[in-house]
């Protein structure tokens, strides 16, 4: 599923970079620091880059700067090969398009009346094209709907349309999805992935969720202090190492031993609701290859699986984990030389994930470790999965917090 | 913002509802305060000459320096600018008094005009200083205020020339108009039109001058008035009692079917002397009496008794 | 709020309408002085007597209706103008120191013995202008921003205010100056009505062929920005030329609030925040609305006028009050 532009950049060296930055440089007016602090990078023609870093980052005053909205930066911005600065405010309106972080709030147009302003000349917006693209995202329902009643998803969508009767070459978005509950961020990535697919547009991004940006954006530039410290795919800048001195603070850090020898063996890690992160980064600083699973998409592990390029069983938001699934994640383990089982809630729906037990076909050579723990807290199936969970202590190493695991996985 | 408009909304309303009510027009808080003045006054004795006294009103001013009491009055309001003697004595307020101005002058009782202020003289008793108050709210009031205040202070002059004088003009005007009252529309502001009511001091002056206030029957000292009751009511007079422009008052729509304005009568006359219920309130009623019926003109000398 | 909001426009702007019709034909009909109807009907066919009162109280009915209109209708549109250009639905046509720089300047000609009405105009016409020329050039000189126009606004609003307390304070024509500043509808001569009409409608209509301009000042400002289009060029050219037609409207009548703060409210909760049809909506609206406020302070007590500034807060704020408590129904409703 993932896009891969890659190919693109070689196309890159004929034409120039949609962006390209150069010791790109800015400051508020009146502040001492330098929001943007002497950046390099590039944007290439027709590619999906994702902007990725915590907040205070500068994320907003890059894309600000890209829009051509900040200006009076120092050094060098260039836009298809000229420097944004010189660009007329019409040329800028005509190449890109923008979708903003706040959506139109109680703004009583319909969408028919706001997509009629995608022009600055209302009367040059051909209502064929507005029609075409509103059945085509399979919005005509809300053509003569007010945008204060549609719902933020909708809104979006319409904000979309927007910007796609632009016809820009490049579109800029600054969060596009913050507001938005899982499926409808899904809805709107398609979408837009479709497009960019289709008209070869170029798509920059601020996007808060990394796992968005891993699914969809081909390119991944992680900023912080106003400084770039990783440009790639994702799999190269969103992994914990990058990611962790971030968003996680550099102290988890500071015994990392990377690089020591090889793989040192293969881990299935079983958790759910964030219980799994420590566990995975511990793993992965050993120098365990990990998996995981079953995990619903947009659980909070998933997330920080999806962010580390972990392999995982995955199952549909809020789905009871399938048949399919579960022996998906039972063959995971099997391939494993140990399995651990993290310290999370057990519902109807995950109870699955403690189904190995029963299944005494379980080679000999996977060490069960898993997290002690007391199960009535936990257990919210009325008794089923106590039942599981104290079969599996019975065979399984016990620890209690992080550090038994780590002597545990070492002793290993 | 919000809040500004608001206030200034509010605003708004008390002065209109002011201007309705007639605080401008200080006849109208009667009765008020009438036992602790007569209480006060009562109280008064001027054994010790030479008196000290304090005038805070410019009718009032007026009167004192009538009555030969002038000498006396050692404070006005900054209003007071008649007569011409006045403007040069100290002074201890305008519309607001200044109290702190008015203790330092020490004065043996402060003379008022009853209505004026709201609670003038319950302040000025707190401070122990006696106060006169004088019911100036009609003709018949001023005369009788004017012998009070000569009594009080063994002023060498009352009212009797006064009274006489009015005598001799109302017996003069009723002679020469025998059968006719003209009828007046009295303008005190343009733009919103307003008038004086039944209620107004101005309304009495009219009716002694043989004319009438076609809004004589609004109980009220001034009214934001209709033109539509202007023009139904078709007064033979309009009279401007502000720095109006007369063209302009004839040229307002509807206003050219007018009597007043088809036999150009519309006359602008001095507003000090028609607001001021003080001794020249005389000079007021013959001022207007000359201007409704100049065929039948009455000269000041006229109504002058013999002495 | 129905969710398909194509039909509603056009049934507000007809109800909008006729009740305006409606409230010209009692307006004209009903005063202080009783006219029979033949002699309504005979003014109508144009065959009553020029020289005849009650044609002349009629006409003056018809002239004081056209300036209630125009009062009305002039300052619910400047309110839209404004409230879209400064993206502050609290904006109102006297946010920018039209209404106290009108009051301080009519104040000093009253002071300084300019009586007549139409030289009070002119004063007033002058300080409404240079006020809100003040504000907005020293809003211009540090940052501007809508926020930097409403700040400066509101401190040039006050700092007039107290100045004209300071005039009234001194003045002998306090009485004079707070009659003003009541406002009135009474005194209007067919020419002046006339030109204000040729100006605020000229104007309106300039305005009106922007109206999508006004649409996007009211959406997200980078994606305006994105569009190519110069915000603060068309927010200031809007803002002259709203307060331009406010002057005019408030030299002559004094001042009437509320009216361009609640029409454009009530307006976009009817028809929404489309200007192609709010604009022309507001306008009849607030014309509308002022002939009725304008026929009950002429009508409410023998004799008096009431000052209109009064009636239209008391005829407007619960009318507002209750359409906010209809819209928060519906919303419940949409969202729920």
């Amino acid at each position: 599923m993932r896009t891969d532009n890659k190919g693109s950049s070689n196309a890159g060296n004929a034409a120039p970079p949609a962006f390209r930055a150069a010791a790109l440089t800015y400051r508020f007016e009146g502040e001492d620091e330098n929001i943007i602090n002497g950046i390099n990078f590039a944007i290439e023609a027709g590619s999906f880059a994702a902007i990725v870093g915590p907040n205070g980052a500068g994320k907003s005053t890059l894309l600000d700067i890209m829009l051509g909205y900040r200006k009076g930066y120092a050094g060098s911005l260039e836009f298809f090969g000229r420097e944004l600065a010189k660009v007329t405010a019409g040329e800028l309106a005509r190449e890109r398009a923008y979708i903003p972080q706040q959506s139109e709030d109680g703004l009583r147009l319909s969408a028919y009346e706001y997509l009629k302003l995608s022009n600055a000349d209302p009367s040059k917006t051909s209502c064929s094209e507005i029609d075409e693209l509103l059945e085509k995202l399979n919005i005509s329902y809300l053509k003569n709907r007010s945008i204060a009643s549609m719902s933020g998803g909708e809104a979006r969508l319409v904000q979309l349309v927007f910007v796609l009767l632009r016809k820009p070459r490049v579109l800029l978005l600054d969060e596009p999805v913050s507001y938005l509950d899982y499926k409808n961020q899904q809805a709107f990535f398609e979408i837009l992935k479709k497009e960019h697919a289709e008209r070869g547009i170029t798509v920059a991004a601020i996007l808060h969720d990394l796992n968005m940006a891993a699914y969809y954006c081909g390119e991944i530039i992680l900023i912080n202090d106003g400084r770039i410290l990783k440009q790639g795919a994702p799999f190269e800048v969103l992994n914990y190492r990058t990611l962790g001195s971030v968003f996680f603070g550099a102290a988890g850090f500071s015994n990392a031993r990377p690089g020591s020898g090889g793989v040192r063996g293969r881990v299935h890690v079983i958790c759910g609701g964030g219980s799994g992160e420590k566990i995975i980064a511990r793993l992965i600083e050993r120098n365990f290859s990990v998996s995981c699973g079953v995990l619903n998409a947009g659980d909070s592990d998933w997330r920080f699986c999806r962010a580390n390029s972990v392999p995982m069983v995955e199952e549909e938001p809020y789905r009871p984990i399938s048949e399919e699934n579960y022996i998906k994640n039972l063959e995971y383990i099997k391939a494993s030389s140990a399995v651990v089982v993290c310290d999370f809630p057990i519902g109807a729906g995950n109870l699955a994930n403690l189904k190995f037990a029963e299944d005494l076909a379980l080679p000999a050579a996977v060490n069960i470790i898993c997290a002690g723990r007391d199960f009535n807290e936990l257990d919210y199936t009325g008794g089923a999965a106590s039942a599981y969970l104290e079969k599996i202590e019975k065979k399984a190493r016990v620890f209690k917090n992080i550090d038994e695991f780590e002597k545990l996985i070492d002793s290993l | 913002m919000k809040n500004s408009s608001i206030l200034k909304k509010t605003w708004r309303a008390v002065l209109a509802l002011l201007a309705l009510s007639g605080f401008f027009y200080p006849a109208f808080a009667q009765g008020e305060g009438e036992a602790l003045s007569g209480a006060a006054e009562s109280a008064i004795s001027f054994e010790t000459r030479p008196v000290c006294i304090v005038s805070s009103s410019p009718a009032v001013t007026e009167i004192l320096f009538y009555i030969g009491a002038g000498s006396m009055v050692k404070g006005v309001t900054t209003l007071c600018d008649y007569p011409q003697e006045a403007k040069d004595i100290q002074k201890i307020g305008d519309l607001n008094i200044n109290y702190e101005k008015l203790l330092e002058i020490k004065p043996d009782a402060v003379f008022s005009m009853k209505g004026l202020r709201a609670n003038e003289e319950e302040i000025l008793n707190s401070f122990g200083v006696k106060t006169v108050s004088l019911d100036l709210s009609s003709i018949e009031s001023i005369f009788d205020s004017i012998d009070k205040a000569a009594g009080l202070l063994k002023a060498p002059k009352n009212s009797s020339q006064l009274r006489k004088k009015m005598k001799n003009l109302s017996s003069l005007i009723r002679k020469k108009q025998k059968n006719i009252v003209r009828s007046v529309y009295f303008e005190i502001w343009g733009d919103p039109p307003m008038t004086v009511g039944g209620a107004s001091f101005i309304n009495q002056i009219i009716n002694a001058a043989q004319g009438v206030n076609i809004f004589n029957e609004v109980n009220l000292d001034n009214l934001s008035v209709s033109l539509e009751k202007v023009i139904e009511n078709n007064p033979e007079f309009i009279v401007a009692a502000y720095d109006a422009k007369t063209e302009e008052i004839a040229l307002r729509p509807g206003f050219s079917n007018l009597i007043a304005v088809k036999d150009s009568n519309i006359i602008k006359i001095d507003y000090n002397i028609y607001v001021r219920p003080g001794p020249r309130v005389i000079e007021a009623v013959l001022d207007l009496y000359n201007r409704l019926y100049p065929e039948g003109r009455i000269e000041a000398e006229e109504i002058t008794p013999a002495e | 709020m129905t969710t398909d909001i194509r039909f509603k426009p056009y049934f507000y702007f007809i109800t909008a309408l006729s009740l305006c019709v409606a409230g010209a034909a009692l307006s004209f009909s009903l005063g202080q002085a009783a006219i029979p109807p033949g002699e309504i009907a005979g003014f109508l066919m144009l065959k009553s007597q020029a020289d005849g009162r009650y044609h002349a109280i009629l006409k003056m009915r018809v002239l004081r209706m056209a300036a209630a209109f125009i009062t009305g209708a002039g300052l619910a549109f400047a309110g839209v103008v404004y409230q879209s250009s400064l993206k502050n639905y609290l904006a109102d046509p006297f946010m920018l120191g039209i209404s106290a720089g009108a009051a301080l300047f009519s104040a000093l000609a009253i002071t300084m013995k300019f009586h007549s009405s139409l030289a009070i105009s002119a004063f007033a016409f002058t300080g409404a202008i240079l006020s809100v020329g003040a504000v907005m050039a020293i809003s211009y000189a540090r940052k501007f921003s809508s926020y930097n126009l409403i700040l400066t606004g509101i401190a040039l609003n006050s700092f007039f205010s107290s100045f004209l307390t300071v005039v009234m304070y001194l003045s002998k024509d306090m009485q004079n100056i707070f009659f003003w500043l009541m406002g009135s509808l009474d005194v209007r001569y067919a020419d002046q009505i006339i030109y204000t009409y040729l100006f605020v409608v000229g104007a309106a209509c300039y305005i009106l062929k922007y109206s999508h301009i006004l649409d996007l000042l009211r959406i997200n400002e980078k994606t305006v920005f994105s569009i190519g289009v110069d915000q603060n060029y068309y927010k200031i050219k809007f803002l002259v030329i709203a307060s331009l037609i406010c002057a005019l409207i408030v030299s002559q009548t004094g001042i009437i609030g509320f009216v361009g703060l609640i029409v454009p409210h009530a307006a976009r909760i009817m028809v929404g925040d489309s200007h192609r049809i709010l604009l022309p909506f507001s306008f009849v609206l607030g014309g509308t609305m002022l002939i009725y406020c304008d026929l009950i302070s002429r009508t409410a007590a023998d004799s008096i006028n009431f000052p209109i500034g009064i009636i239209t807060s008391l005829v407007g704020a619960p009318f507002f009050i209750f359409l906010l408590a209809g819209q928060r129904k519906a919303g419940a409703r949409a969202n729920g």
